[in-house]
C-alpha cells in the first residue's frame, strides 16, 4: 500500500500514483480533493451539520445535483463515521455546537463525499479525551479498508495501536519504515529503538 | 489564622485611596457617554420644544413646502428634506457597499505584505480628508465632469453628493470590514482550503457568512456617516428643496438645512425652533438606525 505512496527524499518529494505532488502542473484544488485532511483541533465550519458534509460537493462542480443527491450523501457519510443515529434529527444544528468528538467525526465525514484516496490525519485525537480518542481510533479501523489513512502522531502507544505500517521520521528524514509490529518489536535502526524506548523525544 | 493575616504586609491608606479613585474615575468615564447622549438630546429638544404646540405634525413631516423666511405665511414642511436625506444616503450606499466590502475582502484575503500595508494606509488617508474638501471637490471637479458625461444641466445634484458620501464612507467600511474578516478563525480558512475550495469559494461560502455581523456593522456605520454628513452634501447637492425625480435632480438634506440656516435666524424665533426640531428628527433617525443594527446583529448571533 505504501509503495504507490512511495515516499519522500531529503529534497522533498511526495508521490501519489508516481506523480510528485510538488510538480508545477499539479492542480492543488484537485490534489486537495483527492487527499482529505483532518486537523489537530476539530474545525467544522460555522454552518449546519448538513452543510458541512455537503460543502465539498458544493464547491466541486455543483451543477446538476439535486436535493436528494445531497441528502443521500449526508446520510451515507454520517453513517460511515457513525454519527447518523446521533445527528439525523439535528442536521440543521450548527456544527460548532457539537461535542468535540462529534465535531472531529464530522470533520472526517465531510471528506467522504469527495471520495478521497488518502486521508491525512494530523494528530486527530490530540484535542480529545480518552473516550474520544478511542472512538476516533475505532473509526480509523472501520475506514481503513476503503481509504488510505496517514496519521501523524507523537503518541507511541497510539502509533502502535492504530496503524498497520509505521514510518519513523526524525527531523524531516525517514529513519525507518516497516510493519508496525516489526518496527516496534525489532527496530532495525538504533535511533528508532531508542526513540521507542523513550531515551529522547 | 488571625496571625497569618496580620503578618501579611498591609497596603497603605494612600494606595487604597488611589485604587478607589481610579475605580470611580473609570466608572464615571463609562457613564459619561450615557450622560452626554441624554444631555445633547435634552438641550436640542428644549430649544425646539416651545414650537411643538404650534406645530402641525402632518404638515411638518409630509409637506414639501419649506418656506421658513416668508413674512406673510412661513411654511415648515420637511417632507422634501427627509426624502433628500434618505435618497442621498440610499444612492451613496448603493455605490459604497459593494466597493467598501469588496475592498475589505481584497485587503484582508487577497493582499499580502507591502501591497496590503500601503493600501490600508491610503484608504485610511481617504478617511482623513475633511468634509469641506470633499464638498469643494464636488463643486469644482465632479460637477463639470457630471455635466459633461451625463449631459445634464446642473452638476451639483443628488448623484454628485451620493458619490462623495460613498467615497467618505468607504474607508470606514473597509477598516471595520477588514477587522471583521480578520477575526474569522484561521481554522475555517484551513478547513475550506483543505477541501479544495478556491479562494473565492472560501470567501463567499465561509468568510462572509462567518463575518456577517461585523460586515453588517461596517455597513451601518457607513450609513450613519452618510446620514450625519453635512458640509459635503451642503456644497454638492445643489441645496434646492425638491423631491427628486431622477439621479441628477438637486436635493436638500436635513443636515445641510440646519447648517445653512441656523446662523441666520434670530434666537428663539419660530424658524430657530423648527431647526432644532429637525435636529431631534435627525437624532431619532440615527438612533433608530443604530438600534436596528444592534437588534439585527443580536438576532443573527442567536440564530
Amino acid at each position: 500500500m505504501n509503495e504507490r505512496y512511495g515516499y519522500v527524499t531529503t529534497t522533498g518529494e511526495i508521490k501519489i500514483h508516481d506523480k510528485n505532488i510538488y510538480d508545477p502542473d499539479v492542480s492543488l484544488i484537485e490534489l486537495r480533493k483527492a487527499v482529505g485532511m483532518v486537523f489537530q483541533r476539530p474545525n467544522p465550519l460555522p454552518i449546519s451539520v448538513y452543510e458541512n458534509v455537503v460543502f465539498g460537493l458544493r464547491i466541486h462542480d455543483d451543477t446538476g445535483r439535486k436535493r436528494a443527491d445531497y441528502d443521500q450523501a449526508v446520510e451515507k457519510a454520517l453513517t460511515e463515521v457513525g454519527l447518523w443515529e446521533d445527528l439525523k434529527d439535528r442536521l440543521d444544528a450548527k456544527a460548532t455546537t457539537l461535542q468535540l468528538e462529534q465535531q472531529q467525526k464530522l470533520c472526517i465525514a465531510r471528506l467522504l463525499p469527495l471520495k478521497p484516496e488518502i486521508i491525512l490525519m494530523d494528530e486527530p485525537c490530540s484535542a480529545l479525551d480518552v473516550n474520544g480518542t478511542k472512538a476516533i481510533e475505532e473509526l480509523i479501523f472501520t475506514l481503513k479498508g476503503r481509504y488510505t489513512i496517514v496519521i501523524v502522531t507523537h503518541n507511541m502507544a497510539q502509533a502502535r495501536r492504530a496503524s498497520d505500517e509505521c514510518i519513523f521520521m526524525l527531523l524531516g528524514e525517514i529513519i525507518e519504515h516497516g510493519r508496525t509490529t516489526d518496527l516496534f518489536l525489532s527496530p532495525k535502526n538504533p535511533k528508532t529503538a531508542e526513540y521507542i524506548e523513550g531515551r529522547y523525544g | 489564622m488571625a496571625n497569618s493575616s496580620e503578618k501579611r504586609p498591609s497596603r497603605g491608606a494612600l494606595a487604597l485611596l488611589s485604587e478607589r479613585t481610579i475605580e470611580s474615575l473609570i466608572y464615571v468615564c463609562g457613564f459619561s457617554a450615557i450622560i452626554f447622549v441624554f444631555g445633547i438630546f435634552f438641550f436640542v429638544f428644549k430649544e425646539g420644544a416651545p414650537f411643538l404646540t404650534k406645530l402641525n405634525f402632518t404638515e411638518f413631516f409630509f409637506s414639501k413646502e419649506w418656506i421658513p423666511t416668508s413674512t406673510v405665511q412661513p411654511k415648515y414642511g420637511i417632507g422634501a428634506l427627509i426624502v433628500g436625506t434618505v435618497s442621498v444616503t440610499v444612492v451613496a450606499m448603493a455605490i459604497a457597499v459593494p466597493f467598501g466590502l469588496g475592498a475589505a475582502v481584497f485587503v484582508s484575503e487577497f493582499c499580502t505584505g507591502k501591497v496590503k500595508e500601503s493600501l490600508k494606509i491610503i484608504i485610511e488617508l481617504l478617511a482623513a480628508v475633511p468634509s469641506v474638501v470633499w464638498g469643494f471637490i464636488g463643486l469644482s471637479v465632479m460637477s463639470p465632469v457630471i455635466i459633461a458625461v451625463f449631459h445634464v444641466p446642473v452638476g451639483v445634484n443628488l448623484f454628485n453628493a451620493a458619490l462623495l458620501l460613498a467615497l467618505m464612507s468607504v474607508p470606514i467600511m473597509v477598516s471595520i470590514g477588514e477587522d471583521a474578516l480578520k477575526a474569522v478563525p484561521d481554522s475555517y480558512r484551513e478547513a475550506a482550503v483543505a477541501l479544495g475550495a478556491t479562494r473565492w469559494q472560501m470567501v463567499y461560502r465561509v468568510l462572509i457568512p462567518a463575518a456577517r455581523n461585523g460586515l453588517l456593522a461596517a455597513v451601518l456605520l457607513g450609513v450613519g456617516r452618510a446620514i450625519g454628513e453635512t458640509m459635503a452634501v451642503l456644497m454638492a447637492t445643489g441645496h434646492a428643496v425638491n423631491i427628486p425625480d431622477s439621479l441628477f435632480d438637486p436635493v436638500r438634506t436635513l443636515t445641510a438645512t440646519i447648517a445653512a440656516e441656523l446662523g441666520e435666524t434670530s434666537h428663539g424665533s419660530d424658524h430657530y425652533q423648527v431647526l432644532f426640531l429637525i435636529g431631534v428628527v435627525l437624532f431619532s433617525i440615527t438612533f433608530v438606525v443604530n438600534l436596528t443594527a444592534d437588534l439585527v446583529v443580536k438576532g443573527i448571533r442567536k440564530g
